[in-house]
């Protein structure tokens, strides 16, 4: 039995489903950010095993599911920054980083 | 080619890695399992053909994202805290979510040709890469865009974070009384004043009594409504626009007589 294609996109599905689960059960914002960065390694799967098994079309050279994945963690690493600091400001603010808790722009 | 073994213990790493980082109640153990969930991810990449990519997993997330991560737990709470426990509606509805995603992404992925697919002969070296980088007919735009996203995100999370200066704003949430930081500092400077001539400024000194004869005034209108509250009296009603720029010029009336002395003071040992 060799492993194809559809093997890593399941792979990819369940680990994003897991982190989809994080982000809307945690609590804690950090715990969030750690479910949000399970998500971007589950995209970055599913780009991988289509650079890996998907034929290019005419006029494409090798290796594009990887310079996309170069792409997406180069947004990732933006995203933890600013993410951090964001939490960063909160606990300052609230001296906590519940989230349910912080609900100043709800109505 | 993958091995059927590899694969199937790499997921096996990265599923429990993954379900132990979302169910963990340490948020410090959460982050450690994303790590061995990183590093899972890096060994799959190897299994895909991807050496750089798996290179930049490790450097990046291993080395750099997951650091930042644990830092941030570490400055927002004690290590031993326990995330408070979420309800069972939370949990039931972050099931279905989840599960409602997992059987859509498997339902579509087994519907799909996707097993007629062979591994390409050239999955892309690091000089492809690096072709699809800086040719400018392929994603050099792109490419320098990310850098200046890299360097915007930077400088965005410097001013984010960035502790504030007491006069830059208010918190939002203070739990903490404020520090008196003003009070205590005028009245020590005003004590060397005594032999300073006052009767040179005299409209200070009009104004400071103006404070001391309205001050019983508003003190009176208040205890007014107090004793006669079953009746609403007019005498009430009038008194109180009447004596209320009185008690706005005792609230700024003190700051501008303790000003003038402290200019006073500080002109007077230099005559």
């Amino acid at each position: 039995m060799t492993i194809g294609l559809q093997h890593y996109l399941v792979l990819g599905t369940l680990l994003f489903a897991i982190g989809l689960f994080g982000v809307l059960t945690r609590k804690n914002a950090v715990g969030v950010l750690l479910s949000l960065e399970l998500m971007f390694n589950a995209v970055n799967l599913n780009l991988l095993g289509f650079n890996r098994y998907m034929p290019l079309s005419h006029g494409q050279i090798p290796g594009l599911g990887q310079a996309f994945a170069v792409f997406i963690i180069a947004v990732a690493a933006a995203e933890a920054t600013l993410g951090v600091a964001i939490v960063l400001s909160i606990y300052r603010n609230f001296h906590h980083i519940n989230l349910d808790e912080v609900d100043l722009l709800k109505w | 080619m993958a091995s059927p073994v590899a694969f199937y213990l790499l997921a096996a790493l990265i599923l429990i890695a993954a379900g132990a980082v979302v169910t963990l109640r340490n948020v410090l153990h959460a982050g450690l399992c994303l790590i061995v969930c990183f590093w899972g991810v890096a060994g799959m990449y190897v299994l895909l053909d991807a050496p750089f990519l798996a290179a930049i997993q490790i450097l990046i997330y291993v080395g750099a994202i997951s650091v930042l991560l644990i830092f941030a737990i570490m400055l927002t709470q004690r290590i031993s805290t326990r995330e408070r426990p979420v309800t069972a509606g939370t949990i039931l509805r972050g099931l279905v979510v989840g599960i409602g995603f997992a059987a859509m992404g498997g339902y579509a992925t087994f519907n799909t040709e996707y097993a007629k697919f062979t591994p390409v002969p050239h999955p892309g070296s690091l000089l492809d890469l690096a072709t699809n980088f800086l040719t400018p007919e392929q994603y050099l735009v792109p490419f320098e865009v990310v850098a200046v996203l890299l360097l915007v995100a930077m400088v965005g999370a410097v001013i984010i974070a960035r502790k504030d200066e007491p006069s830059a704003g208010t918190p939002l949430v203070r739990t903490a009384p404020a520090q008196p930081l003003v009070v205590t500092t005028v009245p020590t400077r005003i004590e060397p004043a005594p032999p300073i001539p006052v009767a040179s400024t005299p409209p200070t000194i009009a104004v400071a009594e103006a404070p001391k004869a309205a001050a019983p005034a508003p003190v009176a209108t208040e205890e007014k409504p107090e004793a006669s509250a079953d009746k609403p009296s007019i005498e009430v009603a009038p008194a109180t626009p009447e004596e209320a720029p009185d008690a706005e010029g005792a609230d700024a009336a003190p700051k501008k007589r303790t000003r003038k002395k402290k200019t006073t003071s500080e002109g007077g040992p230099q005559a």
